[in-house]
C-alpha cells in the first residue's frame, strides 16, 4: 500500500474540504469555523455552517468518490479506459428510473430517502445489463462506448420527452438531473452516505479481483476469478456506486474517467492503490468543481455538471487521441 | 493428472472439440499439434474452465473439473494465453503479483511467504532488474519472462502454454523452451506449437489434433514422422536427420 501518497492525498482533501466550507455568499474565516465548532459563532453563520456548507462538503466529497471509484471498476470490467458513469449511460439510466418515481409519486421531486435510490439502481441495471450483452457480442472495443453514448442520448430524450409531458415538475427534475449541490442538506448526505457504507467497502475488499478483471477472461479464470459467477454480482456494485449519487446530486459526468486516470498515470493501475486514491482524488476534484460552481458567477450558482464536462470532456479528447 | 471422457465443446453452436479421450501423463512436456481450427486453444481453455464441456467428463487428479472451487483449480493449474494484455500501467511486480491471487484470500495483502514466493520466481526468470518498469516498456523477450514468472508464482502442478514461442526471435525461443523444458522434470506441462521442429526438439509427447478431434498421441520418438504430419497439415513434408534429432520441412 502507498500509504505516503494517500497521506498527500488527505491533506488536499483536508484543503478543499476547509476551503469548500469557507467559500459562499458569506465567508467563513478561520476563526469564524473555530468559534461555530466551539459553539460561540453568530447565529446566521452558524446556521449557515450545519445547515447549508457542512453537508453540502461532506455531500460533493461522498459523491466524487463514489463516482471515482464507479468509473476505475468499468474501465477494468469493459477493458476500455473510456468507459464513465456518464458517458455510457449509467447514469442516464439512474436519472430515468428517479424520474419516472418523480412523475408517479405525484408532482414532487424531493428526493424520497427510501425509493428514489432504489428505482434509480434498477434503472443503472438495466443500463449495465444492456451494455454487457453487447460487449459480450462484439468485438470491437470501442462499439461499447458508442452504444453507450447512444443509450445516454436516447435515456435523456425520454427523459426530457417525460418533463415535458409533465410540467408540473419540470423545473425541479431538470434542475436536478442538471447536477448540483444547491440546496442539498443531511438528508441527501445520509441516504448517500448509508450506501456508500456498503458500496466503498465493498469495492475495496475486491481490489483484487477487479485486477483480475483488467486482464483477458481466459487469465482471469486461470488465475482463479470465474467471471461467470461474479457478473451479477459486479453489476449491483457498479450500480450501488453510481445510483444513489445521481439520485441525490443528479447528473454528474467524467468525474469517473479523470479522477481514477490520474491515479493510474501517476502510479499505476493496480486497485489496491486506485480504489482508495480514486476515491480521495474523485472527491477532491467534485469539492473543487463545487467551489468553481459556486464562484464563477457568484451569486449565482452554475449546476456543477455543466463545471464537470467542461474539465471532463477536454480529458476525453487527450486518452480518445492517446488510445489510437 | 488430467483424464478426459468422451469431451463434446464448442463456441454458441458451432462445435470445436468432438469426442476426445485422452489421458496426460503426470510430468514432462506434451506438445499439441495441429492445423489452425483443430481445438488446440478450446482444449486447453477447458482445462482453466474458461469455457465449459457440452459433454462428457474433464477429471483433474481424480476429481471432476466441475467440484474445484475456480481458486482451487487455479493453485493446480496454470494457463498462459496466447491473448495476454499488456497495455496496463501495471509494474512487473505488481503484475507477478497477481499469481498469487488463488493462494491467498482476496480481501487481505499479500503475506511475507508470498513476497518470498514471487521474489524468488523474479530472480529465476531472471526479471528482477527490472521488476519496477511498467509492462508497456518492456520488449517481447522480457515480457513473455514476465508473463511465464506470473505463471510460475500460482506454483501449478500443471502449466498450459498457448503457442508461448510465437513472437519470440529464436534465441528467445530456445532460451523459453530450455527453461521450459527444465521445469517439465517436476511439473507437467502442455502447449501448443505451431513449429513443428520446435515441439520436435522439446517435447516428451505429442498429441496430434485435427478438426476437435486426436489423430494420434504417443512418445515424441514413436509417432513423429513425416507421413503423421502430411495427415494432419494435408502437407507434404521431407525428414531430415541430423544427430541433433529430426527435422522436418515443408515442401510445396
Amino acid at each position: 500500500m502507498r500509504y505516503k501518497e494517500l497521506t498527500l492525498l488527505f491533506f488536499f482533501l483536508i484543503f478543499f474540504l476547509i476551503l469548500s466550507l469557507s467559500i459562499g455568499e458569506i465567508f467563513l474565516d478561520f476563526k469564524d469555523i473555530k468559534n461555530i465548532i466551539l459553539g460561540e459563532g453568530e447565529f446566521v453563520k452558524e446556521n449557515i455552517f450545519w445547515n447549508l456548507r457542512l453537508p453540502r462538503t461532506l455531500l460533493a466529497f461522498l459523491v466524487g468518490g463514489n463516482l471515482a471509484v464507479a468509473g476505475s471498476i468499468l474501465q477494468s470490467y469493459f477493458h476500455n479506459p473510456l468507459a464513465e458513469p456518464h458517458i455510457i449511460g449509467i447514469s442516464a439510466g439512474s436519472a430515468f428510473g428517479a424520474t419516472i418515481y418523480f412523475i408517479f409519486s405525484g408532482g414532487t421531486w424531493e428526493i424520497d430517502p427510501l425509493i428514489t435510490p432504489w428505482v434509480s439502481l434498477l434503472g443503472a441495471l438495466i443500463v449495465l445489463f444492456i451494455l454487457i450483452l453487447w460487449s459480450r457480442k462484439s468485438l470491437y472495443n470501442s462499439s461499447l462506448i458508442l452504444l453507450g453514448v447512444s443509450l445516454n442520448a436516447f435515456l435523456s430524450s425520454l427523459i426530457s420527452f417525460l418533463l415535458f409531458k409533465n410540467q408540473k415538475i419540470f423545473q425541479g427534475v431538470y434542475f436536478w438531473i442538471l447536477g448540483g449541490f444547491n440546496g442539498k442538506g443531511w438528508q441527501h448526505l445520509k441516504i448517500l452516505f448509508i450506501y456508500s457504507l456498503i458500496s466503498i467497502p465493498w469495492a475495496f475488499l475486491w481490489r483484487k479481483k477487479f485486477n483480475l478483471l483488467s486482464l483477458t477472461e481466459e487469465e482471469a479464470y486461470s488465475l482463479g476469478l470465474s467471471i461467470r459467477k461474479y457478473q451479477k454480482y459486479f453489476l449491483i456494485l457498479i450500480s450501488l456506486l453510481i445510483a444513489p449519487s445521481v439520485s441525490v446530486s443528479g447528473i454528474i459526468g467524467f468525474v469517473g474517467l479523470i479522477a481514477p486516470h490520474i491515479m493510474r498515470l501517476w502510479k499505476t493501475s493496480d486497485f489496491q492503490w486506485l480504489i482508495p486514491s480514486s476515491f480521495l482524488f474523485g472527491g477532491i476534484l467534485l469539492l473543487f468543481s463545487d467551489i468553481l460552481a459556486r464562484i464563477l458567477l457568484s451569486p449565482t450558482e452554475i449546476p456543477i455538471g455543466i463545471i464537470t464536462s467542461f474539465l471532463g470532456v477536454p480529458f476525453f479528447i487527450f486518452l480518445l487521441r492517446k488510445e489510437k | 493428472m488430467i483424464k478426459l471422457e468422451k469431451i463434446k465443446a464448442g463456441y454458441n453452436s458451432k462445435i470445436v472439440i468432438n469426442n476426445i479421450n485422452w489421458e496426460s501423463p503426470n510430468t514432462g512436456l506434451v506438445g499439441i499439434l495441429g492445423p489452425n481450427g483443430a481445438g488446440k486453444t478450446t482444449l486447453l481453455r477447458l482445462l482453466v474452465r474458461y469455457i465449459e464441456p457440452w459433454e462428457g467428463e474433464i477429471y483433474i487428479n481424480g476429481k471432476e473439473i466441475k467440484r474445484y472451487r475456480q481458486e482451487d483449480l487455479a493453485k493446480n493449474i496454470a494457463f498462459l494465453s496466447q491473448k495476454v494484455s499488456f497495455n496496463l500501467s501495471f509494474n512487473v511486480e505488481e503484475y507477478v503479483s497477481l499469481g498469487r491471487y488463488p493462494h491467498h484470500p482476496y480481501w487481505k495483502n499479500l503475506s511475507k511467504r508470498d513476497w518470498e514466493k514471487i521474489n524468488e520466481i523474479l530472480i529465476v526468470t531472471e526479471t528482477i532488474n527490472f521488476k519496477s518498469k511498467k509492462l508497456f516498456q518492456l520488449s517481447g523477450g522480457e515480457l513473455q519472462r514476465v508473463h511465464l514468472a506470473r505463471v510460475l508464482v500460482q506454483e501449478p502442478k500443471i502449466l498450459l502454454l498457448d503457442e508461448p514461442t510465437n513472437n519470440l526471435d529464436p534465441y528467445y525461443q530456445i532460451y523459453f523452451l530450455n527453461f521450459i523444458k527444465n521445469l517439465s522434470k517436476n511439473i507437467l506441462i502442455i502447449s501448443s506449437f505451431h513449429d513443428v521442429n520446435l515441439a520436435g526438439l522439446f517435447c516428451d509427447y505429442i498429441l496430434f489434433l485435427k478438426n476437435g478431434a486426436i489423430v494420434d498421441y504417443g512418445k515424441k520418438e514413436d509417432i513423429l514422422n513425416s507421413s503423421i504430419l502430411e495427415e494432419v497439415y494435408n502437407l507434404k513434408f521431407k525428414e531430415i536427420k541430423t544427430k541433433e534429432g529430426k527435422f522436418f520441412l515443408p515442401i510445396r
